[in-house]
């Protein structure tokens, strides 16, 4: 499936920036289930910008603004053909330790509740894909999807113990529970292209990688409870949202800010 | 050098001569609540004194009534007084901890032994008895350190910068001195030519250190025309805003030179070293005083402000 | 002496029988002579000389002071030729392992593999920085600046107590003692030949100057990154940037862009290229650490990562010095070198063990008990010295989490001759030695003596009231 990505990400400032610092990860990797056929990035300084790998894996832009008037668009547009694997990503080129991916974060910080959860996981299923696959369906039934009782710094504890969130908390409470079992896991931006009804869709989407003995990285959705199939791109990854967040930025400056932010997803009709 | 380590030496030399200028003006005060009351009392002096130093507000805020003896703690021990004497060199020594590298060892030594003795200065129950002792040794201590830092600190950019700041600090006591004490006592036609006018007279020189130096420089009785020009236009009076922006225009220039750049604030220095050189008495009085000197600690300010931009104090 | 030597202790001038080795020969017939109250003068100088330069530590937790001096004794310690020899190679041997260790751990995990250190030690453990993961820094160094801290128990037995390799102080009065020594005291050197510690700086800047990052291509812009003039250490901050002639900067007077670090300067922006930082790894950048952090430099890890800039330590350092992991340091110095350790280890139970731990708490008395992540003598118990009441509530404490401590024996730390209130009597005292790699790896002959002045106190740090003693590395 080709699809065309249009994202654009709009501050505008109260008064004028004196400086302002971000970090883009905003740049897909060809893996096994996609390809990127035309991408760019349109941001204050991206001409200028430092581009370096981080310790995820993820290709990463740093663009600096000084004495930024008005408003400042980053918009990134693309194609990407991507192909049904049944979720599996593999290794991507050049990776670093996969092991990395077992340490927690606040955000992803067990609770008794989360243990609970892996307890009555460990060791009842004949592989690694079945088990993830019942913990998204635990997941299911006990967190409600909810767009409204969660912020961007819940914790999967906290989401765990209000049982509502969205694909963050689904994700993040998934990784918990991967971890608690020893197996790596990591966070997931990227976006969906929706076209069916009756189910969670956003256009910016978050789910998980897990990695699975022989197959590499394989991808979970658990806020859908499914494996993400052609219609997901996957952008960057991270020990958790905070760290594979695709915008990152301080400034300096007087006056508030305002955000607005357009993501469309399509499936492309040029064929 | 780095933006910070100007604002530093700036910051320094201002906070220094703003320790002193406090010591100055409490003396003043002091003296005042010595001699015979007028109707209205000490109190206007002591409140015209606070406006001088700029804390006339900060301590209606603390204080209910005018203690002789809370006003001289005011201004010399608070810590919650940051124009206090002890908050002045506590804000001296932070900056010049912070740029050990940039000062030398000389200043440091006058800095840091300053603060160390004034920190272990316990007032005795009976502070009022003190203060003579306790502005003279506040004036030494700041003359040493300037002393200290013209004999050893190199002509370079940073010597610039720490000029500046005492200069400005120095403008501005000044103005504001004349500005408060000038328009407490200018109408009381009446005692014109009394000996308690003389003696009130006397104590706007006194804030400025100049009582001396107005009668070789007048060879008159005190007037408030000639203590107005003496402290206003006389480039020879050391603490008035000729000389000051004097020797702040010189000092710029030198960073002109020394740098290659000109900037904002050369300019507007430019605008006020001319006014100053421009003006005579007559004018600024058909002017008004009061308005030509608050015009000149508005600009003075914007200098202040100006340099900080120019040269990336931050 | 006004207080003999015990027969507990190694005693660094006196031995056994109550002769005077033969390094501290000259010394002891100096003191001897010294005039009454001679001693007392020159000890009253030292403090005036020490104050007068504002050479001070500042106390966390204290209200009364927020500076305090750090008490300097006249006594100098005296380490012979030849022991010196054998623990620069131990010392050596050990920093060359750490650096291997943490290039590592943060590439392909080796040892980990090898099943030498258990992975989530090091994976789960709070000193690690996910971040470094794959980062390479100049010349595969990690930790440039290391203090290693050495004990003495016998003639010939030194043992390491601790490593550290994130951002050791003390270097400023390893020199400053140096200083104040040959000031007021300068017969005495001309008695001995005492290897010089003054080219420390000199040193420093070399080492800053060969790992600069691979994006520089003239002489490196270097700088000194402090937190500012209230944390305890910046007079030392001070001092190795004005030593080495080079900026002192605060986190607002850096600034990111276009990919680079600058310096904000009265003219245009300079470019840096070195940053020997002593601002912790957490609030080293609020764009990749911690986001409140005003200390730091937004962006500058990035700068980092991309090769731009080289930061010196590394950020993550602290895992090879954690105190988990200090247990592991003779397996790591074999895996890396395939040598034996030349230095020891101090024994060290794990009270996640249950044997180790029931020995620890039937034995608190005799144990010294410190808490993996503290530092500066903070959250210790030192058994023979402690209450019943503490010793209650450190086995509670242990009980609860066990793997947050980690448990010694009572060291017999030397004691050396020191001049107190009363005259002169032996204190114990430790050893801090300070290591440079770069290019090359260089250890300054000599390094801090700290000294316990409370009789009987075994903890020497300056927060806890420790002083300092002129170290001497006699040259054959």
């Amino acid at each position: 499936m080709r699809i065309d990505i249009d994202h654009r990400t709009t501050y505008k400032y109260e008064q004028p920036l004196r400086y302002g610092l971000q970090e883009l990860r905003l740049s897909p990797r060809d893996t096994q289930r996609q390809k990127v056929l035309q991408w760019k990035i349109d941001a204050p300084g991206i001409d200028r910008a430092l581009e370096f790998f981080d310790a995820w894996g993820n290709k990463v832009h740093l663009v600096s603004q000084k004495e930024e008037t008005g408003d400042s668009t980053i918009a990134v547009t693309g194609v990407v053909e991507t192909t049904e694997t049944d979720g599996i990503v593999g290794n991507l080129r050049g990776e670093n330790s996969s092991r990395i991916f077992i340490r927690f974060t606040p955000l992803t910080e067990p609770s008794d509740e989360i243990s609970d959860i892996a307890e009555s996981l460990r060791g009842r299923h004949r592989d690694q894909i079945a088990l993830y696959h019942a913990l998204m369906e635990t997941l299911h039934k006990e967190v409600k999807f909810d767009t409204s009782s969660t912020q961007s710094d819940t914790t999967a504890a906290e989401a765990m113990k209000n049982r509502h969130g969205v694909c963050q908390d689904f994700s993040h409470i998934f990784i918990s529970v991967s971890r608690l079992l020893g197996q790596p896991a990591r966070y997931v931006t990227g976006y969906l292209a929706m076209e069916e009804t009756g189910e969670i869709a956003e256009a910016h989407h978050a789910w998980v990688e897990a990695e699975v003995a022989g197959l590499g990285w394989v991808g979970f959705d658990p806020a859908n409870g499914v494996s993400p199939d052609e219609r997901y791109v996957r952008l960057a990854c991270g020990l958790d949202a905070t760290t594979a967040a695709p915008i990152r930025g301080v400034r300096r400056g007087y006056g508030n800010e305002t955000l607005e932010v357009s993501v469309s997803v399509n499936q492309s009709d040029s064929q | 050098m780095l933006g910070r380590t100007a604002s530093n030496l700036f910051w320094i030399s201002r906070f220094m001569e703003r320790a002193e200028n406090m010591a100055r003006m409490l003396d003043v005060g002091y003296r005042v609540s010595l001699t015979p009351s007028l109707d209205s009392g000490h109190r206007e002096q002591w409140e015209s004194t606070l406006r001088a130093a700029g804390i006339a507000e900060a301590f209606a805020e603390r204080f209910q009534t005018a203690e002789v003896a809370q006003i001289c703690d005011f201004m010399l021990f608070d810590s919650d007084n940051a124009a206090s004497v002890y908050s002045c060199l506590s804000s001296a020594r932070n900056n010049a901890r912070a740029v050990r590298t940039a000062i030398t060892s000389e200043m440091w030594e006058s800095i840091n032994t300053t603060w160390l003795e004034f920190s272990d200065i316990k007032p005795s129950r009976d502070i009022t008895s003190d203060i003579p002792r306790l502005v003279d040794w506040v004036k030494r201590n700041t003359a040493q350190f300037r002393g200290t830092m013209l004999n050893t600190l190199l002509r370079t950019d940073g010597y610039s910068f720490s000029q500046l700041g005492a200069f400005i600090e120095r403008a501005d006591n000044t103005a504001r001195i004349l500005d408060v004490k000038y328009y407490v006592l200018l109408p009381r036609a009446e005692l014109v030519g009394s000996n308690l006018d003389m003696s009130q007279w006397s104590t706007i020189l006194r804030a400025a250190s100049a009582h001396r130096s107005y009668k070789h420089a007048y060879r008159d009785r005190f007037k408030a025309w000639n203590i107005a020009e003496f402290l206003i236009l006389r480039r020879e009076m050391p603490r008035s805003l000729a000389h000051c922006y004097g020797w702040i225009t010189s000092t710029l220039d030198d960073l002109e030179s020394y740098y290659g750049n000109r900037y904002e604030c050369h300019e507007l220095c430019q605008r006020v070293n001319d006014t100053l050189r421009q003006s005579d008495m007559d004018l600024i009085f058909q002017e008004g005083l009061h308005e030509f000197l608050t015009n000149f600690i508005a600009s003075n300010n914007s200098l202040a402000m100006n340099i900080a931009e120019d040269y990336n104090f931050y | 002496m006004y207080e003999s030597v015990s027969a507990d202790f190694y005693d660094e001038m006196y031995s056994q029988d109550g002769d005077v080795r033969p390094a501290y020969k000259q010394i002891e017939s100096w003191i001897s002579k010294q005039p009454k109250g001679g001693l007392k003068q020159i000890a009253h100088d030292a403090e005036e000389t020490f104050r007068r330069l504002g050479i001070t530590f500042a106390v966390y937790g204290s209200t009364d002071a927020v500076e305090r001096l750090i008490p300097f004794d006249i006594i100098p310690r005296i380490i012979s030729a030849s022991e010196w020899r054998r623990l620069e190679r131990g010392i050596e041997q050990r920093v060359r392992a750490l650096n291997a260790f943490l290039h590592d751990i943060y590439h392909r995990q080796e040892i980990i593999k090898a099943g030498r250190i258990p992975e989530e030690l090091i994976l789960k453990n709070a000193a690690f920085c996910p971040e470094m993961v794959g980062a390479n820094p100049a010349r595969d160094i990690y930790s440039h600046i290391i203090g290693i801290d050495l004990v003495r128990v016998a003639e010939n037995e030194f043992y390491v107590l601790e490593d550290n390799l994130r951002t050791p102080s003390g270097v400023s009065y390893m020199i400053e003692d140096r200083e104040a020594m040959m000031r007021l005291v300068p017969e005495l050197f001309s008695r001995y030949r005492v290897a010089p510690v003054e080219d420390y700086p000199e040193n420093l800047r070399r080492t800053l100057r060969s790992v600069s990052p691979p994006s520089c291509k003239g002489e490196p812009v270097i700088v000194v990154l402090t937190p500012g003039i209230y944390n305890s250490a910046f007079f030392e901050h001070s001092f190795l940037a004005d030593e080495m002639g080079v900026e002192l900067c605060q986190g607002g007077d850096l600034y990111v862009e276009d990919g680079f670090v600058y310096m904000r300067t009265t003219q245009k922006p300079k470019r840096v290229d070195v940053i020997y930082r002593r601002v912790d790894d957490e609030y080293l950048d609020p764009l990749t650490f911690n986001p409140d952090s005003t200390l730091g430099v937004p962006g500058l890890f990035s700068v980092y990562r991309a090769g731009n800039v080289t930061i010196v330590n590394a950020p993550g350092t602290g895992i090879a010095d954690d105190k988990a992991v200090y247990t592991y340091v003779p397996q790591i110095i074999e895996f890396y070198t395939g040598e034996r350790p030349i230095l020891n280890n101090v024994q060290t139970f794990n009270c996640t063990n249950e044997d180790e731990r029931s020995y620890v708490l039937d034995n608190l008395e005799e144990l010294v008990v410190k808490e993996v992540h503290g530092s500066g003598g903070y959250g210790m118990l030192v058994g023979p010295a402690s209450t019943k009441k503490q010793r209650a509530d450190f086995a509670r404490r242990i009980k609860d989490r066990p793997s947050n401590y980690i448990v010694q024996p009572t060291l017999a730390l030397s004691t050396c001759p020191t001049y107190v209130e009363k005259g002169i009597a032996p204190r114990h005292v430790d050893l801090r030695p300070f290591v440079l790699c770069g290019e090359d790896v260089k250890i300054t002959p000599g390094g801090l003596t700290r000294v316990a002045l409370k009789k009987g106190s075994l903890v020497v740090n300056s927060s806890q009231g420790g002083g300092t003693k002129d170290t001497w590395v006699l040259e054959d």
